[in-house]
């Protein structure tokens, strides 16, 4: 680790939106965040890299762009996971643009879930420029703990969370960053998550929207990173006891495992795409611990149909969604239109039904099997069905 | 420690109880009030179809025995590490489980979890973390993963790890830590338990405190400032 | 004199183990006995083995033979990938090696050259190495791998022919003996391949046919520096000279080109104008340009796993037998890209000042391939193309030399950085490291800077055929090196010349903006996408799916 600085000299920078942030701290890649400068003739950079020794590079590249660029009055933050020079000048090219276009609140159309950074899925859930950002990057809040082990922090520590209107209804919308240590909780993290259920509670708004993408509790704070999802746990209970819908969708490269994968669970709705997956244990740890014999986590096709939303939503454990965000803005708000009271007969219900799924199936070992008993007629064929074929396929099995 | 010896020096004598997959079932009286007894004995590996017995003798207090306070003793080495445990879809089993635990005490029944032994990872999440209020004794070992394990896959050195731990209750295992953090209310004896959990039934619950007591405590001084800017943001 | 020992030698090796054939089979149990009674210390063998198929079963027998009764083997083969082939060497029973390229035992292979117990003969690109078959490296035994066999022993090798062709010509023609291991026998062949006649022995292998996915890359990993480079060839060389025979390396950064043609080289209007004719192996990132109808024809050197069913659907673009299946004769698809494309785009790991590259590094041995060969201009060429005259024309302008005749566009596309702190642009290539510890005549250089004609960064494009000498060239180079250490002494002055007269073009100089690079260009983003527009015939390999 090493922190670098610069003060470069470049012309008067035009007026733009401060606070915005861009790019990821993941091996590679940086994130930067832009903020105010208080001499208009000179540019800022406060640097922390993962790479250290590299300060004359870092000096052409910034140079380069301040003679290029008028960011006079700037001053930007990087926090740098060995980024090649080429990707720096791009996430510096890309931040000034977002800064000089005041893309905070941009409306996305027709784009792909996996594709969009967690703000994006976000605005392109949302009713356009509705979304208000609680802590966002510029607020700074960062984890404290992953300093002291000598590792990066990001801006907003990985999720972000904020008011927004869905359809003209208040909601709350919650969006983790698979790319920052895989999504996973910690202190601020967790507490950004219950904090803004429990804002939720308090403004009474329609609904709560969980876009999880993550591993679960964050090992370098694991203690903390537990509680606060049995924290977070509580809070959706606190939301669904007083009939305020959560809906979690997991559509994400991460899936929602550990931890996350129990919260998942709790929602009164869980969406789960084809991607995406979900579970207590990942195939690498159950492969580790138990052998390969018994999970072979490299055998991506096994995994998909173990813990795989097409497998989740025959099990009844799930319902399918699509990738797709105008599809799946529909999916959502007919669940949070749908809330599911939390009542002793319904609960029987879903006992009765998981213990008969555990007593007929406590032998399996392979969804191919428990397709073929649920009734689908050719279960090679599964996973290879798009969307739309499979979400037939559902049907004709309920009818 | 055992739990039949658990049960004898915590609830005493009066105790009726069933072990079953290392699920415990059950009942006893305390000072004219009874209580519902369960949890997970033997260090077992929390899977899918103990969920589904814990899940059926709570909803079974709920409907016989409203307000019935509900103690659970926790001794489990974690969530069931299996193929089939997920194939079948482990963290849904556990969402039920939770989910249950939070209708009774929407209906009246106050939770209260004692952690005798091991409690690990996403059995903990799914088991005692529901409680009202948690207690564990001095031997209790309460962790997400142990140091060496979090060194191999951090890649931080164990040394680092350890040394920070001594001044850090972030990360490393142990139920003092998780009572610097807030989550557990005190580590005690085991006959201790009941007096504090008589003298809770007689309070309301906040089930939103541990951010608090971890704050006043000085493990986890982060999260209910976060909270409070949240909750306080225009 | 006699001239028919070799020939009488022949058979009487083969009189030799006859008590253990039925017909041309032998049982997997006798193999062992069988070499060891038909192999000679001495001979010259020839293990077949490339980036794809590999004669397995074949190279565990001649691993487990005993090394007292046979030694000093020459070894001949394209690829050393296996660790039977080592073992060869490293039991004794092996001394000599003549190869293409090692791909995973590049590491034991310079141990061993090291430590004496390996004398590497040459190192050779495919193309040389099957014509030395013909000329003084013809092998006395070829070990070769067939997909099926009928009970005569003619050969089916399919969709993954590739070497076998080359090495049973040589071999079956001149007194040498073909052994054949194949994975399933059958009464009938789709296609008859090889025949029976030029096959000696057959044995049914029980090991499963395992091929790796050399060529498939997941469009989730491209990156937005890759795209900009992508959007800069199919601009500023590809539209330029209307490029349509080619052939495209391995890797994200011509993946990226090829997820482009059917949106942003649509958009220019470059259907019909460019890439019509490919030589490269049936890679699934070109499905969207196939489907869009921008590639006409393409010719494979090999085959790729998971694309069988979608070439056979293609009979138009792919070369297929009448069977349906495809064909794929290396030796054949070789040539054609050494004499009938007009342009190789490929990346490397290092480039020096001269436009040199190489993927070599200093603890391992890794060799050729087909590279070379496809990133050569050749002297021999006689047919003349727009594309090929063009580019001999800037050459011959710059250099004030008489215009004789065109040129093969060789293009290198490079981040200019491996990542962080690893510079692609270098003073001296590690080639010339590993020369002095290997003691070879030169060093391992996969495309000679003689031969690059444009080198391709995230800072632009150099054009080397523009540079009217050596310092033109450098300082070409050093300004599209970004800030490596050699791009940052860039001579500022004569980059800015090269400039204007665009030896060098930046993204600006060629119209593109940096705004409109972005992933929403790609064709297919996942290979779910592949899949999809494939109309399901494309079946990836479970190790690249997420569903």
């Amino acid at each position: 680790m090493e922190q670098l600085n610069y003060n470069i000299a470049s012309t008067v920078a035009p007026r733009g939106v401060f606070g915005l942030s861009i790019g990821v701290v993941n091996s590679g890649n940086l994130e930067i965040l832009l903020l105010q400068n208080a001499d208009n003739l000179s540019a800022k950079f406060i640097i922390d890299t993962s790479v250290a020794g590299y300060s004359e590079i870092w000096h052409a590249v910034l140079s380069d762009f301040a003679a290029k660029f008028a960011i006079g009055g700037l001053e930007f933050i990087l926090h740098d996971s060995g980024a090649t020079p080429a990707i720096v000048a791009l996430r510096l090219r890309q931040a000034y643009e977002t800064y000089l276009i005041a893309s905070a609140n941009k409306h996305i159309t027709n784009s792909h879930y996996v594709e969009l950074t967690p703000r994006e899925r976000i605005m392109a859930l949302v009713d356009e420029s509705s979304f208000k950002e609680i802590l966002p990057p510029a607020a700074q809040v960062t984890s404290p703990h992953l300093g002291q082990l000598d590792l990066l922090t990001s801006f907003d520590d990985g999720v972000v969370i904020g008011d927004a209107k869905f359809d003209g209804k208040e909601i709350a919308i919650i969006a983790q960053q698979a790319n920052f240590i895989g999504g996973a909780v910690g202190e601020i993290n967790g507490a950004k998550i219950a904090g803004m259920c429990l804002r939720a509670l308090e403004r009474k708004v329609s609904g709560v929207i969980l876009l999880l993408d993550s591993g679960g509790v964050r090992l370098q704070e694991a203690n903390a990173g537990e509680i606060a999802i049995s924290e977070i746990i509580r809070s959706i209970f606190a939301l669904r006891l007083n009939n305020i819908p959560v809906v979690a969708v997991v559509a994400g490269k991460n899936g929602a495992f550990g931890g996350i994968g129990i919260t998942a669970a709790c929602a009164d709705n869980l969406f789960i795409s084809e991607q995406g997956r979900s579970g207590v244990s990942g195939p690498e740890v159950i492969e580790t611990v138990m052998g390969v014999d018994e999970y072979d986590s490299k055998d991506r096709a096994l995994v998909w149909r173990t813990c795989g939303g097409k497998h989740r939503a025959l099990l009844g454990l799930s319902e399918y969604c699509v990738p797709e965000i105008d599809k799946l803005h529909h999916q959502i708000k007919d669940a949070l239109d749908h809330p599911v009271t939390l009542t002793l007969d319904g609960l029987r219900a879903d006992n009765l039904r998981l213990a008969q799924l555990v007593t007929k199936y406590a032998n399996y070992h392979d969804a191919l099997d428990i397709w073929h008993d649920l009734g689908v007629s050719n279960p090679e064929q599964v996973s290879n069905l798009s969307d739309a074929k499979f979400q037939q396929l559902q049907q004709s099995l309920a009818e | 420690m055992e739990y039949q010896q658990l049960i004898s020096a915590t609830f005493g004598s009066n105790a009726k109880t069933t072990v079953e997959q290392d699920v415990l079932l059950g009942e006893f009286s305390y000072q004219e009030q009874t209580f519902a007894l369960c949890g997970i004995v033997n260090q077992a590996s929390l899977d899918n179809a103990m969920s589904i017995k814990l899940a059926d003798f709570i909803l079974d207090t709920i409907e016989n025995y409203p307000k019935r306070p509900i103690c659970l003793v926790i001794d489990t080495a974690g969530q069931k590490v299996s193929h089939n445990a997920e194939l079948l879809g482990l963290n849904s089993y556990y969402g039920h489980l939770i989910a249950i635990f939070n209708l009774a005490r929407a209906q009246g029944h106050k939770i209260f979890a004692l952690v005798y032994g091991k409690a690990l990872g996403g059995a903990f999440i799914a088991s005692a973390l529901n409680a009202d209020y948690i207690f564990a004794l001095e031997e209790a070992q309460i962790a997400v993963m142990w140091l060496d394990a979090m060194s191999r896959v951090t890649k931080v050195p164990v040394e680092k790890l350890e040394e920070l731990s001594k001044s850090s209750a972030i990360f490393a295992p142990g139920a003092e830590n998780y009572f610097r953090l807030g989550a557990v209310e005190a580590v005690i004896p085991a006959e201790e338990f009941m007096p504090r959990v008589n003298e809770l039934l007689l309070h309301s619950t906040d089930i939103h405190h541990w951010r608090r007591q971890g704050a006043s405590r000085g493990g986890r001084s982060l999260a209910a400032k976060v909270v409070d800017d949240i909750l306080a943001a225009k | 004199m006699e001239f028919d020992l070799e020939h009488k030698n022949k058979l009487k090796r083969l009189a030799g183990v006859q008590h253990l054939l039925s017909g041309k089979w032998v049982a997997r149990e006798q193999l062992a006995s069988l070499l060891q009674l038909v192999i000679r210390s001495g001979d010259r063998v020839c293990l077949e083995g490339n980036n794809q198929k590999q004669a397995k079963f074949l190279a565990q027998a001649l691993a487990q033979l005993n090394p007292e009764q046979t030694n000093n083997l020459h070894i001949v083969q394209s690829a050393l990938s296996l660790p039977e082939h080592i073992r060869v060497f490293e039991k004794g029973l092996a001394n000599r090696v003549d190869f293409c390229y090692s791909s995973g035992q590049g590491a034991r292979l310079a141990q061993l050259a090291a430590s004496g117990k390996i004398t590497i003969g040459g190192i050779h690109t495919y193309l040389e190495l099957f014509a030395r078959y013909f000329v003084d490296l013809t092998p006395k035994v070829a070990l070769i791998v067939a997909a099926k066999a009928d009970r005569q022993g003619n050969l089916y090798t399919g969709p993954n022919t590739e070497d076998t062709p080359a090495i049973v010509e040589a071999t079956a023609f001149r007194n040498g003996l073909v052994i054949a291991e194949v994975y399933e026998v059958v009464d009938e062949l789709p296609r008859v391949d090889i025949p029976a006649s030029w096959v000696d022995v057959v044995v049914h292998s029980p090991l499963p046919m395992v091929l790796n996915p050399l060529f498939t890359r997941d469009p989730a990993k491209i990156d937005e520096l890759k795209i900009l480079m992508a959007m800069m060839v199919i601009k500023g060389i590809y539209a330029k000279y209307g490029v349509n025979r080619l052939n495209h390396g391995i890797g994200f950064n011509t993946c990226a080109i090829e997820l482009l043609l059917p949106t942003y080289a649509e958009n220019l209007g470059l259907r019909d104008k460019i890439c019509q004719n490919f030589v490269i192996n049936p890679v699934p990132t070109l499905i969207p340009a196939i489907e869009a109808g921008f590639v006409k024809t393409i010719c494979s050197p090999g085959g790729e796993v998971g694309m069988n069913d979608y070439v056979r659907a293609h009979p138009d673009i792919f070369f297929n037998g009448f069977d349906g299946s495809q064909r794929s004769n290396r030796a054949f698809a070789q040539l054609a890209g050494l004499y009938a494309i007009d342009l190789f785009i490929g990346a490397t790991l290092q480039i020096d000042l001269h436009g040199n590259s190489s993927t070599a590094t200093l603890e391992r041995i890794t060799g050729f391939g087909g590279a070379p060969n496809l990133g050569s201009d050749v002297n021999a060429r006689r047919h003349s193309t727009p594309c090929w005259l063009q580019a001999g024309q800037e050459y011959a302008t710059s250099q004030n030399k008489p215009f004789l005749r065109g040129r093969k566009l060789v293009v290198q596309m490079v981040d200019t950085f491996q990542a962080a702190g690893v510079a692609t642009f270098v003073e001296k290539l590690d080639a010339w490291a590993l020369q002095e510890k290997m003691h070879t005549p030169l060093p391992p250089i996969m495309i000679l800077g003689d031969d690059v004609t444009h080198i391709v960064t995230e800072e632009g494009i150099a054009n080397l055929l523009l540079c009217r000498d050596s310092i033109e060239r450098e300082q070409a180079i050093r300004g599209i090196a970004g800030y490596t250490p050699v791009g940052l002494m860039r001579d500022k002055e004569i980059v800015n010349q090269l400039r204007e007269r665009g030896a060098i073009q930046y993204p600006e100089d060629l119209g593109i903006s940096y705004r409109d690079v972005t992933r929403d260009l790609l064709a297919a983003k996942t290979i779910k996408d592949l899949v999809n527009i494939s109309g399901g015939l494309y079946q990836p390999p479970s190790s690249f799916r997420d569903w």
